[in-house]
């Protein structure tokens, strides 16, 4: 049988102080999976991405979420990703004086420490980024530049998915890696995300375009509507969604 | 210089000068006697303004110590219609106050005025406040407020020696659209206390603008204080020209107090005052107050300009920017000591700070203090100073593209401070703030053009 | 909500121990409590001193006895009771000078421990030491190999001694002892510090340092420190602080001169972390001191580089007096103040020489209910030509009972004199620090590296293996502090 990677279940979860954002939301994340889910604005596909990396602003009132086994809700943020779950950040921050490739390290080594494994010495590290920029096709100097800062948005967003081939997580989270993309580092990141995508594994994409599928083929495309999934489908859900809208949610659904 | 003790016998006799004088001062209008009695107290508790203080660092209060013996608490003159007529902008001919001496001259300024839904209180008609109950109550709640605990030793001067004043206040929900013109004018050589007291009410809004002329050959000292209390959604607009002072010094002391979401914009404009201290104090009060306070001082031969300015952020979530431009040539010297203070529990404030300036000559002379105090964490403060001539290589560039020297120098240095004139609400006021500009330049062009030896 | 935890990390920090605490038992020499022509000539006395130098410290003596405490900075503390302190404490044992056998093996051990190898055998490579232990130097090491190529890398009391000429010529001849209450106070009283000559057309291949201990209960600490760097040469020194808790506070009143003559550099860097106090604000240093440079040659440099993480109050301004055209002062500032702490520092940077430029980069830090002012001033004389000035400085806040303040004073006269001043304050967003958990990073590593990010344009000032020292302290005052 394949692996359970996550596992929500009736999940409820709001603003610290009030608004109710997701309402009973069902999903399940199998090994080798790729999972879309789009849906209109405000129907709480970034505030899931953030809820499930355990963002400080959210609070889950009812429902579980299992992530290989343990449950997320007992987990900080920095336990959830060091056990394999990673979040590419829509808007990813800008830290200043903080170099590139020391993070990339210190992220690295805080995920091996985790797991009892040896901390990488700065030789071997620089070795493993290489080869991965490869994949990016990114410039080496990239990596002695401070986190994200004056990058533009293409350099953010390929940064992300950088860190994610150097983590090797179990899930990602992808909440609108395509947006403020041009054609070639759309490419780019796709390629990036198809390096990484094997049997043991999984992907979940947040996004409101088809383009990004195009590249990355979803197994599983569900559409997310005030705060519950409310349809799924194959991946020519996605396709009927960009030709018609969500209008034909309404038709679906009755 | 007079030697130390000398100085401290005239700081003395300035004091008790000013003591026999406030007694055939005190108005005839209960609440306002007791305060210019608690005045005179404060006057002599605080003293004469010593250097060692922070904010006097700078200033050299010696002319006015020397000026003060020579000069009479005046009375109101008479003043030739003709000269108001040559210095009213022509937007405001139905709308214009004016004072003379620091005394207030309904005679003078225009009778219009009354049916703007504006109330005008002469402070020193107690007969006006019987038919206005609610503008006594303002003048008992905001004039001379908290004056027990004034810091500032001239406002307390002001208060206790001041005669007629007015009070000027919008009721609530009320705009007025067309802007208010305020002339003080000097005219002998006297210690002026001009004194307003202007309140809007709840979503009111206002724009006035003031001049300070002096007139003929006058060592005058006017020692202006504004009181200004902005109500809830209010918004208030107000430009302060200093024009010709002739030999004059001019002190001015403007206190804002802002209540929720209200805006406050002030521009200071000097261009021939001959010694002018600006202090300047905006206290945010309530939540979503704004404050935008700028200023473009131009200064030749041997004036000088200070500005003191303190924005107190005492809430949350306000916003206050301060710009403060100068040209300074010859001898001239020109100080910015500009404070933001965030006090604690201010989240979510934002507010800048920046003073720039151009140095023309080898004696001009800049002390520029931008200071922050930030007692919270959630807050985005930013400041800066520059002090520095007009860029070699924009010069240059005019050049190069057939224009004049001094052309070149006097487009780049308007260019400078158009920035701040353009705030200016009436256009007849900006263009004769570009004028006095002008006029100021034509000596420091030259000067400039003896420093820039372009290739 | 992580604002929240962040607040307790920083409410925490005071709960993590000052490593340097602890306290060595020796014998030691001290003189009883108090202030005195008297003890001023026992001073000079048992130090041997020629002349010149009782009287150079009694003219001092003289000037400070009619000035009063300066009352300008934002720094609230009792006032220090002078005839409260220690003005002499020497360890009993001789000290070796010569070789390190004749050093009480108590004071090698103590150093040991402050990671300070005095030890022949443990030597940094690359960098020599002088240790003063209270009042007098106990430990110099390299002084062979440097006396060699010239260079006088000793103890003041020796320099005193052995070069008089050129204590003569320098001392005071930056700091005038009639400079400030404090500078008058050191100069009158100063028992011990390092001395450094550097001949011309040399490059000094060690970096020098002096550690400065304050190890006996009640004493103040008064060393002072001159630098000379003749044409055409270049110096590094380092200089490192440290003392033992105890409850009451401590003073210490310290000046540094330096001078750099035609085409000389001198790069002067200080890490100190002498002790803070509790968390409630009892014991900690008083660390009023005056550190002035002149680059009285053309073409000449002094850099400052200081980190100050420690004492209860900090008052220090290391100043540059620009003289020699073309004369470059700079100015790196780390500030770290937490709990109780109150720091008033910051620069001047008089401009007198033509085309001199100076850079002011200043980053201070407030946590817990601390106060952190920069303080600084930029003057440029009419004389000056074409002087420059860039001014950074940033503070950061975190928690909500700090204060952080910034007090420049820009004074320029003359129209080829340019002056850039910005200032910013920043918080540690709670984006930023979930972004950087989200990748697996703890808490308390978050606001570790977003600080040393926010203090990289200083730390890169430092000499190389200091840099990552200067890391760790700030570093260490996070650690172990989630709630």
């Amino acid at each position: 049988m394949t692996e359970t990677i996550l596992e929500v279940k009736n999940l409820e979860a709001n603003l610290e102080d009030g608004d109710k954002i997701l309402k009973g939301l069902n999903l399940t994340i199998k090994a080798g999976e790729v999972h879309a889910i789009m849906g209109p604005n405000g129907s709480g596909k970034s505030t899931l991405s953030k809820i499930l990396s355990g963002h400080p602003a959210y609070k889950v009132s009812s429902g579980s979420m299992n992530f290989l086994g343990q449950d997320l809700n007992e987990l900080e943020a920095n336990e959830r990703a060091n056990l394999g779950l990673f979040l590419a950040f829509q808007y990813p921050l800008e830290i200043a004086g903080v170099n590139n490739l020391e993070f990339l390290r210190m992220a690295y080594n805080s995920k091996q420490k985790y797991h009892g494994l040896e901390e990488a010495d700065p030789l071997d590290f620089d070795d493993l980024v290489e080869s991965k920029l490869e994949i990016l096709s990114m410039k080496n100097d990239f990596l002695n530049r401070n986190l994200n800062e004056g990058f533009s948005g293409g350099e953010k967003k390929k940064n992300e998915i950088l860190q994610m081939l150097i983590l090797e997580p179990k899930l990602v989270v992808l909440d609108e890696i395509d947006s403020g993309l041009d054609i070639d580092a759309l490419k780019a990141v796709a390629n990036g995300i198809n390096a990484y995508k094997n049997a043991g594994n999984a992907v979940l994409m947040i996004t409101h375009y088809q383009r990004l599928l195009d590249y990355v083929v979803p197994d599983q495309v569900h559409v997310l509507s005030e705060g519950r999934i409310v349809l799924s489908g194959k991946a020519d859900l996605a396709l009927e969604l960009e030709k018609k809208g969500y209008d034909i949610l309404n038709a679906k659904l009755s | 210089m007079p030697n130390l003790a000398e100085r401290n016998k005239n700081e003395i006799e300035f004091i008790e000068q000013i003591f026999r004088a406030s007694s055939s001062m005190l108005s005839n209008i209960p609440n306002i006697r007791s305060r210019q009695e608690t005045a005179i107290k404060r006057v002599t508790e605080l003293g004469f303004p010593q250097k060692s203080s922070e904010d006097w660092k700078y200033y050299d209060s010696q002319p006015i110590l020397e000026n003060f013996f020579t000069l009479d608490i005046c009375e109101i003159n008479k003043l030739d219609k003709e000269i108001i007529r040559k210095h009213r902008f022509p937007e405001c001919s139905e709308n214009l106050l004016v004072t003379v001496n620091g005394h207030f001259s309904k005679e003078l300024s225009s009778t219009s005025l009354a049916n703007k839904n504006i109330s005008i209180i002469d402070f020193n008609d107690p007969d006006q406040l019987k038919t206005h109950p609610k503008e006594e109550e303002i003048i008992n709640q905001h004039f001379a407020y908290k004056i027990n605990q004034e810091e500032s030793f001239f406002k307390a001067c002001n208060t206790a020696l001041m005669s007629n004043g007015f009070l000027l206040s919008v009721p609530d929900d009320t705009e007025i659209q067309e802007t208010i013109q305020i002339l003080h004018f000097s005219n002998e050589s006297c210690f002026n206390q001009t004194r307003s007291l202007i309140h809007l009410g709840k979503n009111a809004k206002l724009k006035i603008i003031v001049s300070y002329i002096g007139l003929a050959n006058s060592h005058f000292v006017n020692n202006a204080v504004v009181e200004l209390i902005l109500s809830e959604d209010a918004c208030f607009k107000l430009d302060k020209i200093q024009d010709d002072t002739q030999q004059g010094i001019l002190l001015y002391d403007l206190y804002a107090r802002l209540m929720k979401n209200s805006n406050f914009e002030y521009n200071s404009l000097d261009l021939k005052a001959n010694h002018s201290r600006d202090n300047i104090k905006v206290d945010l009060l309530e939540p979503g107050a704004h404050s935008d306070l700028s200023g473009f001082y131009i200064l030749n031969k041997d004036r000088k300009a200070h500005n003191i300015i303190k924005v107190n952020h005492l809430t949350p979530n306000c916003t206050s920017n301060q710009l403060y431009k100068g040209i300074i040539s010859d001898s001239a010297r020109a100080e910015f000591n500009g404070e933001i203070n965030v006090s604690e529990g201010a989240n979510g404030t934002n507010a800048t700070q920046l003073n720039k300036n151009l140095l023309l000559s080898n004696n001009a002379h800049i002390d520029s203090r931008p200071q922050l105090s930030i007692l919270a964490d959630d807050v985005k403060c930013s400041h800066g100073s520059t002090v520095g001539e007009l860029d070699e290589d924009e010069i240059f560039y005019l050049l190069s593209r057939g224009i004049k020297k001094d052309d070149a120098l006097a487009m780049l240095t308007l260019s400078f401070c158009e920035e701040i004139i353009q705030k200016v609400t009436i256009d007849s006021a900006k263009q004769h703030i570009r004028n006095l500009t002008l006029e100021n330049l034509d000596t420091k062009i030259h000067t400039a053009n003896t420093v820039h030896k372009l290739k | 909500m992580v604002e929240t935890k962040s607040n307790s990390i920083l409410e925490n920090l005071n709960s993590q121990d000052y490593k340097y605490g602890f306290t060595t038992e020796l014998e030691t020499d001290s003189f009883p409590k108090g202030l005195s022509e008297e003890v001023i000539s026992k001073i000079s006395q048992i130090k041997n001193e020629p002349e010149f130098m009782l009287e150079f410290r009694l003219k001092a003596y003289k000037a400070f006895l009619k000035m009063s405490e300066p009352e300008w900075a934002l720094l609230n503390y009792p006032k220090i009771d002078l005839q409260d302190v220690i003005y002499y404490s020497a360890p009993k044992k001789k000290t070796g000078k010569d070789s390190l056998d004749e050093v009480d093996p108590e004071i090698l051990k103590t150093y040991e421990k402050l990671g300070i190898p005095i030890g022949e055998q443990k030597r940094l490579e690359g960098i020599a030491v002088d240790a003063i232990f209270d009042s007098v130097s106990v430990a110099n090491t390299h002084k062979k190999a440097l006396a060699e190529i010239g260079i006088i890398f000793c103890s003041i009391s020796e320099a005193i001694q052995e070069h008089p000429d050129l204590i003569k010529k320098y001392i005071g001849s930056v700091v005038p002892h009639t400079d400030n209450y404090f500078a008058a106070l050191n100069s009158a009283v100063f028992s011990d510090g390092t001395f450094i000559y550097i001949p011309a057309n040399t490059k000094c291949p060690l970096e020098l340092s002096t550690n400065f201990r304050i190890n006996t209960k009640g004493s103040g600490q008064f060393e002072r420190t001159l630098i000379i760097c003749d044409n055409n040469s270049y110096v590094s020194y380092l200089e490192g602080c440290t003392a033992p808790a105890f409850d009451e506070n401590q003073l210490h009143a310290a000046v540094v001169e330096l001078v750099t003559l035609d085409n000389s550099e001198i790069k002067y860097s200080t890490v100190q972390n002498w002790y803070a106090g509790d968390e409630n604000g009892k014991g900690g240093i008083y660390n009023f001191v005056t550190k002035r440079g002149k680059c009285a040659g053309k073409n000449s440099k002094i850099s400052w580089t200081q980190v100050e993480t420690g004492s209860a109050i900090t008052w220090k301004y290391p100043s540059c007096i620009l003289l020699g055209d073309n004369s470059i002062g700079e100015f790196y500032s780390v500030a770290l103040t937490n709990n109780m702490q109150q720091a008033d520092t910051g620069t001047k940077m008089i401009h007198i020489g033509k085309n001199t430029k100076s850079t002011i980069i200043s980053k201070g830090i407030s946590a817990g209910k601390s106060s952190n002012t920069y303080r600084g001033l930029v003057k440029m004389g009419e004389r000056a030509k074409g002087a420059r000035n860039y001014t950074q400085c940033d503070s950061m806040l975190i928690g909500s009972h700090c204060r952080a303040s910034t007090v420049p004073y820009i004074e320029v006269e003359g129209d080829s004199n340019r002056v850039e001043h910005e200032a910013s304050t920043s918080k540690i967003s709670e984006e930023q620090l979930f972004y950087l958990q989200q990748r697996g990073i703890s808490l308390e590593s978050a606001i570790a590296l977003i600080i040393s990010g926010f203090c990289k344009d200083v730390f890169k000032e430092l000499p190389g293996e200091f840099a990552a020292e200067a890391n760790q302290l700030m570093s260490l005052k996070l650690e172990n502090s989630v709630g």
